[in-house]
């Protein structure tokens, strides 16, 4: 199954690079726009015209693996919108759409998203051992001084809380953290930013739980997507914010064993599950789940029903069989929805079957659900 | 169901037409056929009948709303579902009253493609296209 992901990644990489070459072509249209701004000759049919490029661009930009394009073409797109039409501020939003072109001709096509990580990497450490959930430890970016009060009479009882004015700012405390909490619409704290955020040493794994008031689930959607976070939509109540920070603490001790011979599938539920705070251990057969469940002993394990080596239904029996591992709830994948295999898989053991394609969230929720956890 | 999901994508932008292609072939295994633009659609839906169809909201020409207008018109009632840059709230009432099965924003992330269109066809099987 690998070999279509690595044809899949393939072609997805050609199409970046052909994208890339189109932005050459683009950035000239834009170049063309300021100038007309800067002249203060632009037309109702140029300023059109370039919205209908922006608005394109939009759309395809981050689906091709170029956010700020998508990003910066809609600011564009907004103030070409704008009646009547004012030259400097869209000359600005062009130029910045334009250094956007720029830097990703001059970067070169990203890495595929979906591509996996090196065989030998790690993929979360059993390392550090987290906070007691007496005792959490958080850091919140905000710069609301409402939110400030928020965030005391929820926390400061029963947790360590870090704040932060700024994404700039924050940095990783000295103790382990486990979540981090950020306001969205904080003017240091923009959705575009959290990527820095992630880069920055010792918070690139924590979960994010983010706050906004943005109810355009598109808006959302695409901050969620880009950066893999949760998001919390405002008013926030503290007792909203209060569960969904205990639920995720409570993830961060949580492991799981997905085992899946297709590597979409893997990195699809990876990607998903590390957004919780799950620690992951990949398993590309039947053999690698029996290692990594006896060796981690995980709070849950995702199991494919058709895999080399040892199939799944023939796993889960062992699971079963064995004493150090019957009790971990195993989740079947599988690709064929026949009741009689249901009710194969249930008979031996299953505590759930879920039949692909599969939405990655569906996998989660019912993994939270069989583990107790709220949400 | 006893064959791939075969679906019609219908945008004028070339990249997103492939790259809907990619993600739908290779992670989803259904079968795809594409069009540039709405009088194509009209033409390509006279000799097949795919089991869903993506249909691009901004096109030259006919747009995506009027080439929905035009299959309900000569009875095509295919799931149709719209795909759209810059969505709002309203836009998106007003597709689903149109009849449409469900809204796609664009940019959406290529990995999960397959699964969105796979689950907004099983939704419309239980809720048939077509205003009440």
């Amino acid at each position: 199954m690998s070999t279509i992901g690595q044809a899949f990644d393939g072609a997805l990489e050609g199409l970046r690079t052909r994208y890339l070459a189109k932005l050459g072509e683009v950035a000239a249209e834009f170049d063309k726009l300021i100038a007309f701004c800067d002249l203060d000759a632009l037309t109702p049919e140029i300023a059109a015209a370039a919205a209908g490029l922006a608005h394109r661009l939009v759309g395809s930009g981050q689906t091709l693996g170029f956010p700020d394009i998508s990003r910066d073409a809609a600011v564009l797109e907004t103030v070409l919108a704008a009646d009547p039409p004012q030259p400097a501020v869209i000359a600005k939003a062009a130029k910045q759409l334009l250094a956007a072109c720029r830097g990703y001709i001059q970067a070169g096509p990203p890495p595929v998203s979906s591509a996996p990580p090196p065989v030998t990497a790690p993929v979360i450490t059993d390392a550090v051992e987290p906070p007691p959930l007496a005792g959490p430890s958080l850091i919140a970016i905000h710069a609301d001084p409402l939110m400030g009060r928020l965030l005391e009479d929820v926390f400061a009882s029963h947790a360590h809380i870090t704040m932060f004015a700024s994404i700039a700012d924050a940095v990783a405390p000295a103790y382990p953290a486990g979540l981090l909490i950020v306001d969205l619409d904080s003017p240091g704290s923009q959705p575009n930013m959290l990527g820095d955020l992630r880069a920055k040493p010792g918070l690139a794994e924590l979960p994010i739980l983010a706050m906004t008031a943005q109810r355009k689930s598109a808006a959302v959607a695409r901050a969620i997507m880009g950066t893999q976070l949760e998001a919390l939509l405002k008013p926030v109540t503290p007792i909203e914010l209060d569960a969904r920070a205990n639920a995720a603490l409570q993830r961060r001790r949580l492991s799981v064993v997905i085992g899946d011979d297709d590597r979409i599938v893997r990195e699809l539920l990876k990607a998903r599950f590390e957004t919780q705070g799950y620690q992951i251990h990949l398993a590309h057969d039947g053999e690698d789940v029996m290692t990594l469940a006896r060796a981690h002993l995980p709070s849950i394990i995702i199991l494919d029903r058709e895999m080399p080596k040892i199939e799944g239904v023939k796993v889960l029996g062992m699971l079963k069989a064995d004493p150090a591992t019957q009790h971990i709830p195993v989740i079947m994948l599988t690709s064929k929805g026949q009741a009689a295999e249901i009710s194969e898989g249930r008979k031996a053991g299953a505590a759930d079957y879920i039949v692909k394609p599969f939405a990655p969230d569906q996998v989660l929720a019912r993994a939270s659900q069989i583990l107790g956890l709220p949400g | 169901m006893t064959h791939p999901l075969h679906i019609l994508c219908v945008d004028d932008e070339e990249d997103i037409q492939e790259v809907v292609k990619l993600c739908l072939e290779m992670a989803g295994g259904f079968t795809i056929d594409t069009c540039t633009g709405g009088a194509e659609a009209l033409a390509y839906l006279t000799h097949a009948r795919p089991d869903l169809i993506l249909l691009d909201v901004m096109m030259p020409g006919m747009d995506g709303p009027a080439t929905f207008a035009a299959m309900k018109a000569r009875g095509m009632d295919i799931p149709v579902v719209f795909m759209t840059a810059r969505v709002r709230g309203a836009e998106v009432s007003q597709y689903l009253d149109m009849g449409a099965v469900g809204v796609i924003p664009k940019p959406f992330d290529p990995v999960s493609l397959a699964n969105e269109v796979q689950q907004l066809w099983s939704a419309s099987l239980v809720k048939p296209p077509g205003p009440a």
